[in-house]
């Protein structure tokens, strides 16, 4: 029976300014065993970067977090969203850390790698020597030769600077690493290699990682079980074999029909239409719109997340 | 089959200077003595990483760029000696798809002045009327339907696919016999780059146009491309007809490239092994050797000695490797 590392319940999100109230995330309830790896897919602006900031606790103003609750089953249950500042600090990184979007230009350019890196380990309580030693070995573990230390960020490359921040992400000893977009901007090569490299991660220290991309076929190759995320929604998950071989939701059918892959004689397919508005009361589900499937109930009541199977839940009014 | 442009030995070098106390002069190959040709109505896929020389070639073909060396072909007229008269005609064959559908459109211009501008620049006499007929057709056919609806419309009140199709609009009302797309796609929704790749391809029924496909996303290009030729630190090193190129990858660089393309499906993953690419960076400086030398895992002295040419493995595959002669 896996054991679950952090479960996410009911979560909502809003982000707020002076005339509107964009509902980003709209309840979503999401676990994250042991030892997985999660995939989270969707288009952009369906909230899953914002769901990701909810592990964190990293929502800041003009959003809010106005709903649900985020455990956390470490040495002890951690409610996350209720730590106190101090306690959040000690939570962050050393148990839950990040690999952001865009990470390549979340280097300070004027401090050499080896002392960002240190800064992360001291501020969470190593001491300077302890930090000092480990950084050659967070390089070596995220395939970055230790001679490198004494670099500016401009003195290396896009993979190298991404690799930098997956050595940062791992300094503390995390349980859990997310990774949002974190090789959307990389050659397919580079990719590749810092995937081999996150994957084996896994197998040695036993971390979980969630994946968070647009990027389908990658999720394919490296995810234990995926979310499908819509206007805010999980529309379906299950483990990753149940998602491609057999997917439920008309839009997870159809966002398997929009990408070519090499050598498939298939003619692609867009999804007509565009995501909703999320700042606007959505009647029905979000989905209808655009779905070829859609009957009149659809438009009027949204449906709700049910099991079809062995871990496969979909939300749809074709199976309920 | 005949060709509508051709690049012959094109080389174009960028340099700058480094260093605030010791000045270093650095130079950049970013075109290193480029051959290549694109038949009538062939669309031709260009891949290779970020900063392969990709977009370079791309500015070249359209007479956008001085050369340091060489010559570019447009049927059979050298594009870098025309006069001002035969580049304006050039110009009225010749358009280019951007990748930034939120930069490339002026946001203070509507969609109707957007897309007749360049229609007015080579047909300065035409009616408003028939301007207004033109710019209706055009969108038509790009799938903006009804199009009377988008003419009054700004880019900021349109979608990222619908400022896509408004792009390829601009460059297609003027029937344009060449095209160049650079990374049309990367920057839109998975779920709607493939309308846009599947207008494309209608276009290319519609008009008759060649193509010249960049994108580092190999399986995009492969789905629209004939032929596809892959670029590694501007060098071409390989061409073949896309299935051919995909499935039978000679060139080391490219069997890295597309063993390391992730395939939507989880029975086919990745082997966890890490591609056995040598690290480092490198750039072309010019010198006579393989671009890929410093990377390849079957690097040999000759490599270094002197470039591979061009050879033909059967086929129409070429490759440029001397693992192969």
């Amino acid at each position: 029976m896996p054991e679950p590392l952090l479960e996410v319940k009911n979560i909502q999100v809003e982000y707020r300014s002076k005339d509107r109230v964009v509902k980003a995330v709209r309840g979503v309830n999401l676990r994250i065993n042991k030892r997985e790896i999660i995939g989270i897919v969707g288009e952009s602006g369906c909230g899953k970067s914002t769901l990701a900031m909810t592990f964190l606790k990293l929502v800041d103003i003009p959003g809010k977090i106005t709903s649900g609750e985020i455990i956390y089953h470490g040495k002890t249950d951690i409610d996350v969203l209720k730590l106190k500042p101090s306690a959040l600090r000690k939570y962050r990184w050393k148990e839950v850390s990040m690999i952001f979007q865009g990470s390549m230009n979340a280097l300070n350019p004027v401090t050499r790698i080896e002392e960002q890196i240190m800064d992360t380990m001291i501020e969470h309580g190593y001491e300077q020597e302890t930090a000092m030693k480990r950084v050659d070995e967070l390089l070596r573990i995220a395939g970055l030769n230790p001679s490198l230390k004494r670099s500016f960020p401009h003195e290396l490359s896009g993979g190298m600077k991404q690799r930098v921040n997956i050595a940062i992400s791992l300094a503390c000893e995390p349980s859990l690493v997310i990774a949002d977009e974190a090789t959307t901007a990389l050659d397919v090569v580079v990719q590749r290699q810092i995937m081999a490299r996150l994957l084996k991660l896994r197998d040695e220290l036993g971390i979980s990682l969630v994946f968070i991309t647009h990027d389908i076929s990658l999720v394919a190759n490296i995810a234990d079980r995926v979310y499908v995320m819509y206007a805010g929604k999980i529309v379906e998950n299950g483990p990753v074999k149940e998602i491609f071989h057999n997917p439920k939701h008309p839009y997870t059918i159809a966002l398997l029909n929009s990408i070519p892959s090499i050598n498939r004689d298939k003619k692609i397919k867009g999804i007509p239409g565009t995501p909703p508005d999320l700042s606007k009361p959505i009647n029905g589900c979000p989905f209808a719109p655009r779905c070829s499937k859609a009957f009149d109930k659809c438009h009027e009541i949204e449906p709700d997340l049910i099991s079809i199977g062995q871990d496969h839940e979909v939300s749809c009014h074709l199976y309920g | 089959m005949d060709s509508i442009v051709e690049l012959r030995n094109v080389t174009k070098i960028f340099t700058n200077t480094q260093g605030i106390i010791k000045r270093k002069k650095r130079t950049v190959y970013a075109l290193h003595d480029v051959n290549l040709s694109i038949g009538e109505k062939e669309i031709l896929g260009l891949i290779g990483e970020s900063g392969s020389g990709k977009t370079t070639l791309g500015l070249a073909v359209l007479k956008l760029l001085d050369l340091e060396g060489g010559e570019i072909l447009f049927r059979g007229k050298d594009i870098l000696n025309m006069k001002k008269k035969e580049t304006f005609r050039f110009r009225e064959k010749t358009e280019m798809i951007f990748q930034d559908p939120y930069g490339s459109l002026n946001p203070v211009q509507s969609v109707y002045k957007i897309i007749s501008t360049p229609y007015k620049v080579f047909n300065k006499n035409a009616k408003e009327r028939d301007v207004i007929e033109r710019v209706i057709d055009t969108l038509e056919m790009v799938g903006l339907n009804p199009p009377e609806q988008y003419l009054a419309k700004y880019p900021n009140q349109l979608s990222g696919g619908q400022r896509q199709r408004v792009g390829i609009a601009r460059a297609i009302i003027t029937n344009p016999e060449f095209l160049v797309a650079d990374e049309p796609v990367s920057m839109l929704d998975v779920s709607l780059r493939a309308d846009v790749l599947n207008i494309l391809l209608e276009l290319r029924e519609k008009l008759g146009s060649s193509m010249l496909f960049i994108s580092h996303d190999i399986a995009v290009t492969q789905y629209v491309s004939d032929r596809i030729a892959v670029m590694h630190l501007g060098q071409i090193v390989e061409i073949a007809e896309s299935t051919e190129l995909v499935n039978n990858p000679l060139h080391p660089y490219t069997q890295t490239l597309i063993s390391s393309i992730p395939i939507p499906d989880p029975e086919r993953r990745w082997d966890t092994s890490e591609p056995k690419v040598l690290a480092g960076e490198y750039v072309n400086e010019g010198k006579d050797e393989c671009s890929f030398a410093n990377k390849c895992p079957f690097v040999m002295d000759k490599c270094r000695r002197s470039r591979p040419k061009m050879i033909e493995k059967g086929n129409k595959h070429y490759v440029a490797c001397y693992l192969y002669e």
